[in-house]
């Protein structure tokens, strides 16, 4: 308890009478976060309900416009969030903890599903440079990524791929946001 | 008037227990959310490959991938943890502020 007392005491005499970690809350990611799953919502939509029509190609206008304006939005969110601090996220210890509480059962059920496709993809290790925010922005690309890449594999989407595409996006955007507004208090 | 250490300590240790403890909540709903959703989503692309809508190598790219959605929600706790340290701190030094110029009878602390 003392020790504790000393600290803030020393933390308050030395004019610290404000304390931060980490990266801070920013605004404008937030409002662009939202703006962006709304519109990658409505083109999911969109090109599932004209699949096998020339609207719902991957070569449409529609689309093209879409991936444009999406790679452009996420390059500039990726861009805001690498500056907002130069340190690198700290998740090694977070990996631990996950490790200790059981949780790698994820990775079981990852590994029987690579084995029903056929086999793991390449074990390239994932790009986990950056702070925390930067990541979980990263993690909206690759899902970004991975939408243009089944559209543009298949020249349309179907319902079961719209559904994995769109709850990808959904999923990536959730993580960034509740980090992100873990700051905003 | 003296300051009373005790009565400090006690406010601090309270305050950051119910910061803690709401964080914690708030962290174990979160991770649950996105661990369920993952495991969902593995389901629907081994589905998508065996009807024919996902090819092998899109099957394979989306579970390849689904690991850094891991990552992310690593980052994301991690940033959830920090900010609770956060707000225990600046708690901790608004209970040692007031008391402190509480104790001076003026405002000895900005």
């Amino acid at each position: 308890m003392n020790r504790i007392l000393i600290v803030v005491f020393c933390l308050l005499l030395a004019g610290c009478t404000s304390f931060a970690i980490g990266e801070p809350y920013d605004k404008a990611i937030d409002d662009e976060l939202n703006a962006f799953q709304k519109s990658a919502a409505e083109f999911i939509k969109t090109m599932q309900v004209n699949a096998g029509t020339p609207k719902g190609s991957y070569e449409s206008d529609g689309a093209k416009k879409y991936y444009a304006a999406a790679a452009a939005s996420l390059s500039n969110l990726q861009l805001r969030a690498d500056v907002l601090s130069s340190r690198t996220c700290p998740i090694a210890k977070a990996l631990q903890l996950i490790a200790s509480t059981g949780f790698d059962t994820g990775e079981i059920a990852l590994a029987k599903a690579e084995g029903q496709v056929g086999g793991v993809a390449d074990k390239s290790p994932p790009n986990v440079s950056g702070n925390c925010i930067s990541i979980t922005i990263r993690n909206i690309r690759i899902r970004e990524d991975e939408l243009e890449a089944d559209h543009k594999d298949a020249g349309r989407l179907t319902p079961t791929v719209a559904l994995i595409d769109g709850q990808e996006i959904d999923a990536a955007v959730r993580v960034a946001l509740t980090a992100l507004r873990a700051k905003n208090y | 008037m003296a300051l009373d250490f005790e009565d400090m300590g006690s406010r601090i240790i309270s305050q950051a227990t119910q910061i803690a403890g709401g964080s914690w909540k708030a962290m174990a709903t979160a991770a649950t959310v996105e661990f369920r959703g993952l495991a969902q989503r593995i389901a629907l692309i081994v589905e998508a490959y065996a009807n024919g809508e996902l090819s092998q190598v899109r099957a394979k790219a989306h579970l390849k991938n689904a690991r850094f959605h891991v990552i992310a929600t690593l980052a994301m706790l991690t940033v959830m943890t920090e900010a609770a340290l956060e707000k225990i701190v600046k708690g901790a030094l608004a209970i040692v502020k007031e008391s402190v110029n509480k104790a001076a009878g003026f405002a000895l602390l900005l």
